[in-house]
């Protein structure tokens, strides 16, 4: 039938079942998906080996076939209420609702408390932070690097000896900007003989690309750190070993290293009127955080580095669409129209929980088959 | 579907400016927020910023005439703007609409003003970033840029196509006619140092 698109494709599934999203370029109106490797199996928990959804079931549901556990495994059928599929769409920059928070404590890291939280890897905006408090960070994007019940870290910034903060809210916010390589946000620079700079948000730099250091608004706000303002330099490293007061993420260190000498410049944590923080204080408010600006790529140092230059997620995975060696750099569009395939939940019927179309087990091997139907609705 | 095409272009355009560009925050005004409403002095600082870093500008200055109300206007970079910021433009100190220009005809469409050594074309889809302000107000990215700060990179063969099929290739009954769009380009910043992202929020 002229008009109807009918896509396919496969993947295997890593070392830990994760959401996984499948870029459509033509959209979906329908979608199955195939567990390959379970279908055969006598799988050990109840399994879910095909899936089915279409446009007019509500997102995140799916019509699951699952096999049982114990053997002989039998299939059954049954409605998967939650983690089966997800209409997704990255360029979308809407954050998410306000989220009061009641806490921000003046740590490293700090922990932020809060009666709903964020999931783990993911990006919060930080705002309306009362007068006197941590209002430094208003307005600042972070990635979440620890949840527990009723709190969340932000473990990209040291904010010890700073004013705790008791009120203000948060924004979960969905996807990054969609075009690679984003500017980030300078949390902490070491003085070193080659720098470590860390940064608000996972980075997702690679070794042997240009960057600018960006330090608006002079010695006022950034004492010595003032002279790097306009400065570009090549990444070196990513991802050092943390020392020191600075930043502790859980998730693992988030900074690029580069060919600046800053071990003249002094301790980077003597901001605050107290001169021991290690950003600049509320007293410096309104200002311009400082940041890294993407320039390109230093293809000399690149074509001889042994190192990898392949960006990459907070998860470790590569980032999607990126280009990776010589032209790591490069401007790319990493917008993507797909589905996220869910890791599973509970059957409507079975009541208990259900694998998803993410798969069951790593190495599971999964195909799916998607399209755009020619005419009919909902 | 024409302005359609241009309009993706455009955001395509906007949205990497926004996620790569150096910014600097207006700090300067008086409404308790971060980054703050535009002053004088937040212009003044992007101006400097860019002679700093030797961007030509890119528009030619309008020599002064005699008549009542009017001002010239200097050689200017472009602010790329939101609407929504014009009463933001209009509260600066040394704001020129542009029917105050010498020569209003040599402005354009898009034109609101000029301040300093910038003219400033706003456009219902500029960039806003939400709730990115220390009180979680809207921040609107004006990027003021130099001559050929960014371009539009179009791969060979592939610039924009309009498609239109007429019913009779629809199927046998000729039911549908379609119309489309396509184009494969990427923008990208060509010198960093000539295009500043001024942040700003509204009073």
């Amino acid at each position: 039938m002229d008009g109807t698109i009918i896509v396919q494709g496969s993947f295997v599934v890593p070392a830990a079942v994760v959401v996984q999203p499948i870029p459509i370029a033509c959209g979906v109106d329908w979608m199955y998906v195939y567990n390959f490797t379970q279908s055969g199996n006598t799988p050990g928990v109840v399994a879910g080996v095909q899936f089915y959804w279409q446009r007019g079931m509500p997102n995140g549901t799916a019509i699951v076939t699952y096999r049982t556990a114990a053997a002989p495994a039998v299939s059954r059928v049954d409605t998967l209420l939650t983690g089966g599929f997800t209409l997704l769409d990255t360029s979308n920059q809407q954050p998410g609702p306000a989220n009061a928070l009641t806490a921000i404590t003046a740590a490293n890291p700090p922990v932020v408390t809060s009666v709903v939280v964020p999931a783990l890897g993911s990006v919060v905006r930080i705002m309306n932070i009362p007068a006197a408090q941590q209002q430094q960070i208003g307005g600042l994007d972070f990635t979440v690097t620890a949840v527990a019940g009723g709190a969340f870290t932000i473990g990209n910034i040291n904010l010890a000896n700073s004013a705790a903060s008791n009120a203000g809210f948060w924004r979960a916010i969905p996807f990054d900007p969609i075009f690679y390589p984003r500017r980030r946000y300078i949390t902490f620079v070491r003085s070193a003989v080659q720098a470590v700079i860390y940064l608000s948000v996972t980075h997702q730099f690679a070794v042997g690309q240009r960057v600018r250091l960006s330090f608006p608004g002079g010695a006022a706000v950034w004492r010595n750190y003032a002279v790097l303002d306009g400065i570009e330099c090549t990444i070196t490293a990513v991802n050092v070993a943390r020392a020191g007061a600075e930043p502790t993420n859980a998730l693992g260190d988030n900074n690029i290293q580069v060919n600046v000498d800053t071990s003249l410049l002094g301790a980077w944590n003597v901001f605050g009127a107290a001169n021991n923080e290690a950003y600049p204080g509320v007293g410096a408010v309104p200002f311009t955080p400082a940041a890294v600006d993407p320039v390109g790529e230093d293809s000399a140092f690149s074509l001889t580095t042994p190192l990898a230059q392949v960006p990459l997620n907070v998860d470790g995975s590569a980032v999607l669409g990126a280009n990776t060696g010589l032209l790591s750099d490069a401007t790319a569009n990493l917008a993507f129209i797909g589905m996220l395939l869910g890791t599973g939940g509970n059957g409507g019927q079975l009541a208990a929980a259900v694998t998803g179309p993410a798969g069951t087990a790593a190495g599971d091997l999964m195909f799916w088959r998607a399209g755009k139907s020619t005419s009919g609705g909902l | 579907m024409g302005v359609s095409l241009r309009q993706t272009e455009d955001q395509l355009t906007r949205d990497m400016l926004a996620g790569t560009a150096a910014f600097i925050n207006a700090v300067n005004g008086g409404n308790g927020d971060n980054p703050t409403e535009l002053e004088i002095t937040d212009i003044q600082n992007v101006v400097r910023a860019l002679l700093n870093n030797n961007a030509y500008t890119i528009m030619d200055n309008i020599e002064g005439e005699d008549k009542f109300g009017t001002g010239p206007i200097r050689d200017a970079y472009f602010g790329l703007a939101s609407t929504n910021v014009v009463g933001n433009l209009e509260g600066v100190v040394g704001f020129l609409q542009k029917a105050a220009y010498p020569a209003p005809m040599n402005a354009l469409r898009s034109e609101w003003g000029a301040i300093n050594n910038i003219r400033f074309l706003v456009s219902s889809i500029g960039s806003v970033t939400p709730n990115a302000s220390l009180l979680g107000a809207d921040v609107y990215n004006i990027f003021v840029v130099g001559m050929e700060a960014y371009a539009c990179i179009e791969q060979d063969g592939y610039s924009a196509s309009f498609i239109y099929r007429p019913p009779i290739y629809d199927g046998p009954l000729a039911l549908n006619a379609s119309v489309g769009y396509k184009f494969a380009e990427v923008p990208r910043i060509t010198n960093d140092l000539w295009v500043i992202n001024l942040r700003t929020t509204n009073v």
